[in-house]
């Protein structure tokens, strides 16, 4: 990955990204790029942080008594950590019909999958679990959250996987993820979000609700944003195949402002539910994008540590 | 030129359609996929500037092909048109009926003024025809025209005039059948004269015999039927008929009073009727019969030796089927010969049970006569039926086979195995008899039941032979064309037939007096006698109930017929045919079995005066061309406009210029396709208008097409 046109400010152009077919080797492109653009990044991360001391109780686990506060004060106590283990992560990608639109050259769904990979070699080269759930109306796969040699090869293949989906209901599968029972962590959704705004509330907040922690990508179009196109035609909708007629002149501009108002109220939903919300549109570097979701992270990890000053583990 | 069906031309508006389309088609029509609707709202579509009109060719085409879809569908056709509008002369045969029913009160007037229209128009053919249960011809189609124009109505009048409803019953489909047949033979025989044909029914349309008659008929093409139906404005008719006793074995009840049926029409209004004898003699029976059902009623009763001829029904409003007339069912006699040397009133031979079981029916009176075997008897054809109990004098077997050659029966019951012996002069095969050798008894083992003699033993209550115990009975080998009736359980035939001649003579090997057997004192005895005798004797039920106008209900053999009578006994006069008894009353009949008197009376069916349902006439094929009463002329007018119709639907199928337009309009099409094809080849920088094109020229020719099976549909 030498070369001019593939670096563009030290970060790398999604267009030439999106060329490289195997998945593993984009997202490693990307995560390499991010290293050299943020090499003095603490690698101290979310895992592994001691919270507190709680009085040792019948029942609990010995192995977390701190023997050393026993041997100097001869009380029992219990070391709490704000998670034992490393953070388990699932990436919730969208496979629906609306993510194959691209009018870059490559899809929406393309991009997804590459941010998702590179958030799993990312994470996973931490030492984290991770897991995917594909999606379209229904759970389409699901990998659960690992981190064990080979896993992340797993999670690669899963990713380029492009099932051509059916209609965007995210209602259906995040109520399945949140019945899952999985145990609790990190979630990204990766996804462009048309959906019905109060189904979509009501299920991140069940989500949420479950303990489980939520990042969101919404992944747009450039020409979904600004609607760039000049001549009138007959509109296909991907997902219902129905066709209306548009005229642009006229109607580009209610189009960019419902657009726009539908993300800004999924971001104000994000931030009701105190849930990290990034807007990324598919000419966006890649390593961007990772960048201020692991700023946001090591932003959130403060605020937990201060919020869970009195959570259970 | 002309049009079958001019509405079709409405279809021609239809070329609104492509140009409006062509109109406010919008420019661009391509289609751009796109992830998600959610955000958009349909655009108003853009209509063209002006009234510029797009693909000029392609709209012309289009209209074209709309245009010719319509005129084909509304079948043009070119010329002969003046050749249909010629006024034609036609038939009319009117069809009146005079039976029973339509003698109620004001029927017949309006009849006759029905009749009057029909024949008012003199330039037609027109011939009258009575109907009851038979067609009269009143007036033929050549009577008609043999008289001048002005003639005609007032001779169809004058014949008219001449008759009155009668009392016979009536049968409209056997009519209508037989109407048809007249005008058919009056086509065939002046082909000149064609033109509409019309059967003109003046009626009540009392139901009678019902349409049994024209069920097997064929209507004719192009025949119409008229029916000017006459109403009652009293609509309550009830009637009587006799309730005949089925001629059998049963002994006659206590009560020897007459029983009549009344019968209540389902319209009448009312349902209280009485009944009593016309003389007045005896008191009157109220009788409450439902409207639509029959009840069975006994005559009131007569002082005895007093007869009454007739019964009458009173309480309806009218009386035409309200007498009954009756006479006493003689019982028939018949003569029955016994050849025997026993006593009649020794109960140890075959005569006295004999004689025992043929007791006087209802129906029949056996009379037997004994005659010994040797004795000269006398002829005996007189007898029906005649029973050998012994071996008879050579020259009375010579009587006998001559009685049985020419068609008589004989029974012979061998008392001895010699009895059998002169069997063989008579049916001429070797008949060797043996006592047979009986341990303690015999039973009748095995039963035809498929034989006549013995069908009326076929239902298995009645069936069981095996209580008569067989003491004696004698063996012998059957002739092979003998059938054989019963066996003993030895396998021995008990009975059986021979055919002679023309005659027939059953043999049975054991007698039914106590010496041989049981089978007197059994309940199959009696029976069995009265079987035989109904089969071997000539007897002929003599009835004694003739309907008017069913020449068939006559006894048979009626040779003179006189009446009617004042009373049974009364002088007889002047003699007349069945076919003419035209009134109730009793009539006295000379048949070869003797003189009866028989009532003649209105046929019952005719008492029901509901009338007939026009659908079964039309479920028959019969098509009515007014069923009420409009006026001829316009009934003639009508006729003569479907008639036209019918020319110019004849003429039109035989130009078949619609194929044509049809095959025009599709090769229209087909090129309208083409050149939609031409406009949508591809030019460098206009790919994707002109593909929208291409598909909106495919689009318009399917919505032709459309266009075209609607027409389709709404022309079949």
């Amino acid at each position: 990955m030498a070369g001019g046109p593939v670096r563009a400010g030290g970060l790398v152009d999604p267009a030439s990204l999106m060329r490289i077919a195997s998945m593993e080797l984009r997202a490693k492109v990307v995560v390499d790029g991010l290293y050299r653009g943020i090499h003095r990044s603490s690698r101290h991360g979310f895992s592994t942080e001691f919270t507190e001391y709680r009085q040792y109780v019948d029942g609990d686990d010995l192995r977390y008594l701190d023997w050393r506060v026993l041997a100097r004060s001869d009380r029992h106590y219990i070391k709490k950590f704000e998670d034992e283990t490393s953070l388990r992560c699932h990436l919730l990608v969208d496979h629906s019909r609306s993510m194959g639109y691209g009018s870059l050259g490559y899809t929406k769904a393309g991009y997804a999958a590459t941010l998702a990979a590179t958030l799993a070699q990312f994470l996973f080269a931490q030492g984290d679990a991770v897991g995917l759930v594909t999606f379209d109306d229904h759970v389409d796969q699901l990998i659960p959250a690992r981190n064990r040699h080979g896993h992340l090869r797993r999670i690669m293949h899963g990713l380029e996987q492009q099932s051509a989906g059916a209609a965007t209901d995210l209602s259906a599968p995040l109520q399945h993820i949140a019945e899952m029972q999985m145990r609790r962590g990190l979630l990204v959704l990766v996804s462009d979000l048309f959906a019905p705004l109060d189904t979509l509330s009501k299920r991140l907040s069940h989500l949420r609700a479950s303990g489980h922690d939520l990042v969101i990508f919404q992944i747009f179009d450039p020409a979904e944003r600004d609607f760039t196109f000049d001549a009138p035609a007959l509109f296909e909708d991907s997902e219902s195949k129905q066709k209306i007629y548009i005229d642009p002149a006229t109607a580009r501009e209610e189009y960019c402002r419902r657009f726009r108002e539908h993300s800004e109220a999924i971001r104000t939903i994000a931030s009701q539910l105190t849930v990290d919300f990034h807007l990324v549109p598919t000419d966006r570097p890649l390593a961007e994008a990772l960048f201020e979701f692991m700023n946001d992270r090591q932003r959130r990890g403060r605020v937990i540590q201060r919020r869970a000053s009195g959570a259970q583990r | 030129m002309s049009v079958l069906f001019p509405l079709f031309f409405a279809a021609a508006a239809a070329v609104i359609a492509p140009i409006l389309l062509h109109l406010l088609r919008q420019r661009a029509r391509n289609v751009q996929p796109f992830s998600s609707l959610m955000f958009l709202r349909p655009s108003p579509p853009r209509m063209q500037p002006k009234t510029r009109v797009e693909n000029l060719p392609l709209l012309l085409l289009r209209c074209l092909a709309l245009i010719l879809l319509a005129i084909a569908f509304a079948r043009p056709l070119w010329q002969g048109v003046d050749l249909i509008t010629t006024e034609q002369k036609g038939r009319t045969l009117v069809l009146l009926d005079v039976s029973a029913s339509m003698s109620r009160s004001g029927l017949w007037d309006q009849a006759l003024a029905h009749l009057d229209q029909a024949v008012s128009d003199p330039e037609q053919r027109v011939a009258i025809v009575a109907f009851d249960r038979t067609l009269r011809p009143l007036l033929g189609f050549e009577d008609w025209v043999g008289q001048p124009p002005s003639a005609r109505a007032e001779l169809a009048r004058t014949r008219v005039r001449s008759i009155t409803p009668g009392s016979a019953g009536s049968d409209i489909g056997l009519a209508l059948a037989g109407a048809a047949d007249l005008i058919s033979d009056d086509e065939t025989a002046v082909a000149e004269a064609q033109g509409i044909k019309r059967i003109v029914l003046i009626s009540d349309l009392q139901g009678g015999r019902g349409l049994d008659a024209l069920r097997s008929a064929t209507w004719p093409q192009g025949l119409g039927l008229s029916i000017r139906q006459v109403t009652s404005a009293q609509p309550t008719n009830a009637g009587l008929s006799l309730v005949t006793v089925e001629a059998g074995l049963m002994a006659e009840a206590d009560d020897k009073r007459q029983r009549v049926r009344v019968s209540n029409d389902a319209v009448s209004k009312t349902q209280a009727f009485t009944v009593a004898w016309s003389d007045g003699v005896g008191s009157a029976e109220n009788v409450s019969v439902p409207p639509g059902s029959t009840r069975v009623v006994r005559a009131p009763t007569r002082p005895a030796g007093k007869p009454g001829s007739a019964v009458i029904l009173r309480g309806d409003d009218h009386a035409f089927d309200n007498t009954l007339y009756l006479t006493d069912a003689a019982p028939v006699e018949v003569p029955v010969l016994y050849l025997g040397n026993d006593a009649v009133d020794d109960p140890t031979g075959l005569s006295y049970f004999l004689k025992h079981a043929l007791q006087p029916t209802r129906m029949l009176a056996p009379r037997l006569s004994i005659n010994g075997l040797a004795n000269q008897a006398e002829a005996l054809n007189r007898f029906s039926w005649v029973v050998v109990g012994g071996a008879p004098s050579a020259a009375m077997a010579e009587q006998l086979t001559a009685h049985v050659t020419g068609g008589g029966a004989i029974t012979v019951v061998l008392r001895q195995a010699s009895d059998a012996a002169w069997l063989e002069k008579l049916t001429g095969h070797v008949l060797r008899a043996e006592e047979a050798r009986v341990k303690g008894f015999a039973l009748i083992g095995r039963v035809d039941f498929a034989h006549p003699l013995l069908r009326p033993f076929e239902v298995a209550r009645f069936g069981d032979f095996t209580k008569i115990h067989v003491w004696h009975h004698r063996t012998l080998t059957p002739p092979p064309t003998a059938q054989v009736l019963a066996w003993y359980d030895d396998g021995q035939p008990a009975w059986f037939e021979l055919p002679v001649g023309t005659g027939r003579v059953l043999v049975m090997t054991s007698g039914w007096h106590p010496a041989d057997s049981q089978l007197a004192l059994s309940t199959k005895f009696v029976p069995l006698i009265y079987t035989e005798l109904q089969r071997s004797g000539r007897i002929t039920p003599r009835p004694t109930q003739v309907i008017i106008g069913d020449a068939a209900s006559m006894p048979a053999g009626a040779q003179t017929i006189s009446g009617p009578l004042a009373s049974a006994d009364a002088p007889t006069s002047a003699s007349i045919t069945a076919q003419s008894i035209a009134q109730q009353g009793l009539y006295r009949v000379q048949t070869a079995g003797g003189v009866l008197v028989v009532a003649a009376n209105v046929d019952p069916l005719e008492s029901q005066t509901a009338p007939l349902a026009l659908e079964t006439l039309e479920a028959l094929g019969v098509s009515i061309t007014d069923a009420d009463a409009a006026t001829a002329a316009a009934a003639a007018a009508l006729a003569r406009t479907s008639e036209r119709t019918l020319k110019v639907a004849e003429l039109e199928a035989r130009q078949k210029s619609w194929l044509w337009i049809l095959a025009a309009a599709f090769v229209v099409l087909i090129s309208e396709t083409m050149v939609a094809g031409l406009f949508s080849r591809p030019k460098a920088d206009k790919t994707a208008s002109s593909n929208a094109e291409g598909a909106e020229g495919a689009e318009g020719a399917e919505g032709a097409e459309g266009a075209e099976s609607a027409a389709t549909g709404a022309a079949s």
